[in-house]
């Protein structure tokens, strides 16, 4: 008899290589997300700046230009790579009225569908032009179009294809899981992987959540 | 009236995209997803001949300079320093020590406690503006209290729901900092014209608990170990509540009074509110590891829909979706007022299964000008520049928060269930919330009749400059 807790899925088990895929995603995103404290406290350090400045009756915007320019440099980071993050937490805003009553099968089917058909053609697209745009910026020398502003904007603007190279890799990492899942779906997980077997499969392989361990020790 | 063939693209796309929402893919990526394949299909139906929409592969090319347009948006920086500054300041404890003192100090008034959860909901209703956060931080806080004290389940739950709701219309609220951006208007304008209609709010909620109380005074039981107040208790709730009070007071009234811009003032917030929690002795490593892991995580989900209503919108535009909006809302024949009911009702169903985040950005763009074209008398007292968008997004805020609550799909309703004891059922939920509609109904009549609520502060404000 197939109990539930032996049929695969996301909760009981997880496949390397997507394991492998959304962890260098989460590990380079969460790095990034400090920049929000940084953030935090450059505006403080601008602040006490202005102040200053004011005082002094010396408005002549250097360093507050260079250092408001900085800000959104800061901010873009986080934001734009955290875009992928999400992807790979599985924590974009979803309608969920009818998702909810689905069987995890159509879920499953929608989720290969809407990656295939629309997420992943965005990506593309967005990668082949911000690329160029990048490219751009850096062989022209664009830089700030204010006079005291910061140089090399293509710094910042590589931001947008680095983290559409990040969020294509943790959506090949979701349409991994969700084929892989699906292909499963209802099966029983195999007890051993045979020794054999040539690597890429075993990167493929649903293995059991080792914190699930016990409890499903138990009931097989 | 003939529909030219362009037409029929945008409709088409409207229905792919609401069709495909219901798929429960992430709406970012609907959105997305929906803007680029109608990117080809316009293109192909231009090369068949049946259309001029002028859509090719390079069209595309202009998004990326859209996307980099959000990216170097010196505004839009506030936004994820308003949301550390609501987690951290949900992570410093704040609410706990309000909650515990305040339920002293309101210990002999029946239904103190309801009144101790409108106001926590006030004052940190600056904390999030994610709906679902303060909702589930004021049940998980309040409703074992008040349940154990044998309340009355429907006041219990409808004093949560809606003062959970109140942070996407108080200030530093970052539904306004977005719709201020969406609109082009001042985003200091916004927060300011949500000064009044938010204590009004406020004010209706505690009446109409005070009210419900007296009269039945068996639904608010007092405490079993109540006494009566003394000085100690008084000065204990003022320690409690200065912290946050002061910071609120800060970040606002430096952004009023002109000292800061509200990118500043964000960030001091957010600096602030890591004070608190360091004095509170509740700032570690971990603490602020989960307060900025999910900081970034909320922002991208936010900005996810900035880039997707950003593509969708450009194709949409491509296709003279705009001029057909405006020309079928202007077309249906309505008087200004009788026009911005009708938004409103639409706003309001659609607050059912859209959140804030994607009405503001989808939806307010396409209205705003056909608002502020509008034939209307709003009073600007001469100083406020776009009195009727500023009125307008006030009317949008609390109708959203309106629509949050309504059952049966209300958002609010369903984030309360997740965090109630299982002895609540959806309908002690429904019950409880009715009253609470009809004071945001209340509410919202007197906004819309005295735009000056709303627009009257403001212009003090730059009357005194």
């Amino acid at each position: 008899m197939v109990s539930m807790s032996q049929t695969v899925s996301a909760e009981t088990h997880y496949i390397p290589i997507v394991t492998f895929l959304n962890g260098l995603v989460r590990r380079v995103v969460e790095a990034v997300a400090w920049l929000n404290v940084v953030l935090a406290l450059l505006i403080l350090v601008t602040v006490a700046l202005r102040y200053a400045f004011h005082r002094n009756g010396l408005l002549l915007g250097w360093p507050l230009v260079p250092m408001e320019e900085l800000m959104w440099h800061i901010y873009s980071v986080p934001v734009m790579f955290g875009l992928a993050y999400a992807i790979a937490n599985d924590t974009h805003i979803r309608i969920d009225i009818l998702r909810s009553s689905m069987s995890q099968s159509l879920k499953y089917i929608f989720e290969i569908s809407g990656i295939l058909l629309l997420l992943l053609p965005c990506l593309l697209v967005l990668l082949d032009f911000s690329f160029d745009f990048a490219v751009y910026a850096f062989t022209h020398n664009e830089s700030s179009q204010s006079t005291m502003g910061l140089p090399h904007r293509w710094i910042v603007k590589s931001v947008i294809p680095l983290s559409m190279i990040l969020m294509l890799i943790s959506t090949i990492a979701r349409l991994i899981e969700n084929g892989v899942l699906l292909f499963h779906f209802g099966k029983e997980p195999r007890k051993t992987i045979p020794v054999d077997a040539p690597k890429v499969r075993q990167l493929f392989e649903p293995l059991l959540k080792v914190k699930d361990n016990s409890s499903d020790a138990s009931t097989s | 009236m003939g529909l030219s063939a362009e037409s029929y693209l945008v409709i088409a796309m409207f229905i792919s995209f609401i069709a495909l929402l219901f798929t429960g893919f992430p709406v970012a990526w609907v959105l997305a997803g929906v803007g680029i394949i109608f990117a080809g299909v316009g293109w192909w139906t231009d090369e068949l001949g049946w259309t001029l929409t002028g859509l090719s592969y390079n069209t595309l090319g202009l998004l990326v300079g859209r996307i980099f347009g959000i990216m170097d948006n010196w505004v839009l920086i506030a936004l994820p320093m308003f949301i550390f500054m609501g987690l951290m300041l949900e992570k410093s404890g704040v609410a706990e020590r309000m909650m515990h003192s305040m339920q002293k100090l309101f210990g002999n008034v029946r239904g103190g406690l309801a009144i101790t959860v409108a106001l926590i909901g006030i004052i940190l209703a600056a904390s999030t503006g994610i709906i679902g956060a303060s909702v589930v931080l004021l049940g998980l806080m309040s409703l074992p209290v008040m349940l154990n004290q044998n309340y009355d389940k429907s006041l219990a739950l409808g004093t949560v729901a809606a003062s959970g709701c109140l942070g996407i219309l108080i200030p530093p609220s970052i539904m306004l900092v977005i719709m201020g951006d969406q609109l082009s208007i001042p985003i200091l304008d916004l927060f300011m014209g949500a000064v009044f209609p938010g204590l009004i709010l406020g004010a209706l909620y505690i009446l109409y608990i005070l009210v419900y109380c007296k009269i039945f005074p068996e639904k608010a039981p007092l405490a079993v170990d109540h006494s009566e107040i003394n000085l100690r208790d008084v000065l204990q709730a003022m320690v409690d509540i200065i912290p946050p009070a002061a910071l609120i007071f800060l970040v606002l009234g430096s952004i009023f009074m002109g000292v800061s811009t509200v990118t500043e003032a964000s960030g001091i917030g957010a600096l602030g509110a890591m004070l608190i929690a360091i004095v509170y002795k509740r700032f570690d490593r971990t603490v602020l590891k989960d307060v900025v892991i999910n900081t970034m995580n909320t922002a991208a989900y936010i900005f996810a829909i900035f880039v997707g209503a950003t593509i969708f919108a450009l194709i949409m535009r491509e296709c003279g979706g705009d001029e057909l909006i405006q020309a079928a809302l202007t077309g249906l024949g309505f008087s200004p007022h009788g026009l911005i009911i009708f938004v409103l009702v639409v706003v309001f169903f659609l607050g059912f299964f859209l959140d804030w985040i994607e009405i503001s950005l989808i939806i307010l763009p396409l209205l705003a000008p056909v608002i502020s074209g509008l034939d209307l008398e709003i009073n600007g007292f001469g100083t406020v520049d776009y009195p009727i968008l500023t009125w307008f997004a006030l009317l949008i805020a609390v109708t959203l928060q309106t629509s949050f609550l309504t059952p049966p799909v209300g958002f609010a309703l369903f984030y309360l269930k997740g965090v109630c004891p299982p002895s609540v059922t959806l309908v002690d939920i429904y019950r409880g919330v009715v009253p609470f509609i009809i004071l945001q109904l209340i509410a919202l009549v007197l906004v819309f009749v005295f735009p000056e609520l709303v627009n009257w502060l403001p212009a003090v404000a730059y009357g005194n400059k």
